[in-house]
């Protein structure tokens, strides 16, 4: 009986390139669409079962964790398993909420006190009013607390950045949405839009800040202001968000009834759609960076070759 | 005993990344100023009253709630996003002989309040210094205010008011300030500033 040598018959195998950094776009997915279904169905389950009002601050309080539990599942212990692994996502996590805790938000409720001033105001005093102060304070925050906890050499692709923002918008955001999950108690299904749009804002704020400290970071001769405007973008991003939030949570969109009547779903969705939006776009600006730097580094070889 | 540290080195920041940092902090710097330029410009603008009829005119605060033309007051002006009690400042015009004292109208603004608010308690009757340094007469009081709509089911609220008195042309003028007294010193100011632009 003839015998073949299956080296001779089979092509060899193409390895495969291992990539060696935890993916971020699909845990930021994850953590998003399930975050999203989760309101949904408390939304949902909230119209047909009554929930007793003594139960709503204690649901509220994990309603205000989900957020990070979603980010230790999908994005930290998936980071464990990566070939290199990103370090400090959890001090990260942990020293932007103490920020968020001990300066941000009192500096914002105690000493700008925007509800006091900018509830009544005009739509562009309300954008421009919210940027330049919530929106300040959340971005130079994020930037600050990435800037001094995660050094340098830590950065070794532009996506780490989105990372480590994404790390540090959830720690803001646990603490934004505890202190407010305790400070009355507000029916879990807005309470759960609610935090969603916080966590949304801040992703957007930190998407944003993690292209433009990547930007520098990785490139040696980046354009001296991408990083202000960054921070800028950021500010206007949650300056635009928290009044067209608003705005369609109580707007009267009907025609037949023009009257004002909350409903917190459309806020909801449109903060949603926002960070969907701006994601996608940073997606595509991330890859056009790397394409260039990719471009970049085969010109250097082929003028070294030559 | 000297002790030598040894860890990865740094890299070192190019000129235009440190530049980037440094910019994007003097950014921020700037928007802030910029926030807080705009929080002033907004809290403390003002709205012009005028009253020809009887010769007064005022700048209250802008979005408060104008009210006037009552036998009771002048105008009156409410701060109706305030949360709980309405921070209100109130001018009243009451004619006065040549042997009215102040005494006279302190009391008889007592009298006619501890009919119809309640727990009404008189706190002290003390000299106050106007903005132009004129020194006249005040009084602050307290009072409990209740909700008027009973399906709000809040606790009733405890108010502090001042009424500080101006005498002038046989008329007496009596400016009085109320607030929730949890925030009365956080307000005052406001009335400062209204004395500040008061004429009759």
């Amino acid at each position: 009986m003839a015998r073949y040598n299956s080296r001779l018959i089979t092509p060899p195998a193409e390895e495969e390139e291992i990539y060696p950094y935890r993916r971020v776009w699909p845990s930021l997915t994850f953590e998003i669409s399930i975050l999203f279904a989760v309101v949904l169905v408390i939304y949902l389950l909230t119209r047909f079962v009554n929930i007793p009002t003594q139960l709503y601050q204690p649901i509220n309080v994990v309603l205000a964790l989900v957020p990070m539990g979603l980010w230790l599942a999908f994005s930290w212990w998936r980071e464990r398993s990566a070939v290199q692994p990103r370090s400090n996502l959890v001090t990260l996590a942990l020293v932007t909420g103490l920020v968020a805790q001990a300066i941000a938000t009192p500096f914002i409720q105690d000493i700008i006190q925007p509800e006091r001033w900018l509830s009544i105001e005009s739509a562009i005093n309300r954008i421009v009013g919210y940027t330049f102060t919530v929106g300040i304070v959340q971005a130079i925050s994020i930037y600050l607390v990435m800037r001094y906890t995660v050094s340098s050499d830590q950065y070794r692709v532009r996506l780490d950045g989105v990372a480590y923002g994404i790390a540090s918008a959830v720690g803001y955001a646990t603490v934004a949405n505890l202190q407010y999950a305790l400070a009355a108690p507000v029916a879990p299904s807005n309470a759960a839009m609610h935090l969603f749009n916080q966590v949304a804002i801040l992703m957007c704020n930190a998407i944003i800040i993690g292209y433009g400290l990547s930007e520098v970071i990785m490139n040696s001769r980046p354009f001296p202001l991408i990083l202000a405007a960054a921070i800028g973008l950021s500010a206007f991003v949650t300056g635009v968000a928290l009044p067209l939030i608003a705005g369609f949570t109580n707007a009267g969109l009907s025609v037949e009834f023009p009257i004002s009547s909350a409903s917190p779903i459309r806020g909801f969705l449109f903060a949603a759609g926002l960070l969907f939006v701006l994601a996608n776009v940073f997606s595509f600006l991330f890859n056009v960076a790397d394409r260039q730097e990719a471009e970049l580094r085969i010109e250097e070889t082929e003028s070294l070759s030559t | 005993m000297t002790i030598i540290e040894i860890g990865r080195a740094t890299p070192q920041l190019t000129f235009r990344q440190r530049w980037s940092h440094y910019l994007a902090l003097i950014f921020a710097a700037i928007g802030l100023f910029i926030g807080f330029n705009l929080r002033e410009s907004i809290l403390f603008a003002t709205t012009q009253y005028v009253n020809p009829q009887a010769g007064i005119t005022a700048e209250y605060p802008q979005n408060w709630l104008l009210q006037e033309g009552s036998g009771e007051y002048i105008f009156r002006v409410s701060d109706v996003i305030a949360d709980g009690f309405k921070t209100r400042i109130q001018v009243a015009v009451r004619p006065v002989s040549a042997e009215t004292t102040t005494r006279n109208i302190f009391d008889s603004l007592t009298l006619t309040r501890a009919q119809t608010l309640a727990a009404y308690n008189v706190v002290a009757e003390t000299p106050f210094v106007l903005p132009d340094g004129t020194t006249t007469s005040a009084m602050t009081y307290s009072y409990v205010a209740a909700q008027t709509n009973p399906f709000l089911q809040t606790i009733p609220i405890v108010v502090e008011g001042i009424d500080v008195l101006i005498i002038e042309r046989g008329q007496a003028i009596i400016v009085s300030f109320l607030s929730d007294a949890n925030t009365f010193d956080a307000n005052f100011p406001t009335l400062e500033r209204f004395l500040r632009s008061i004429e009759f």
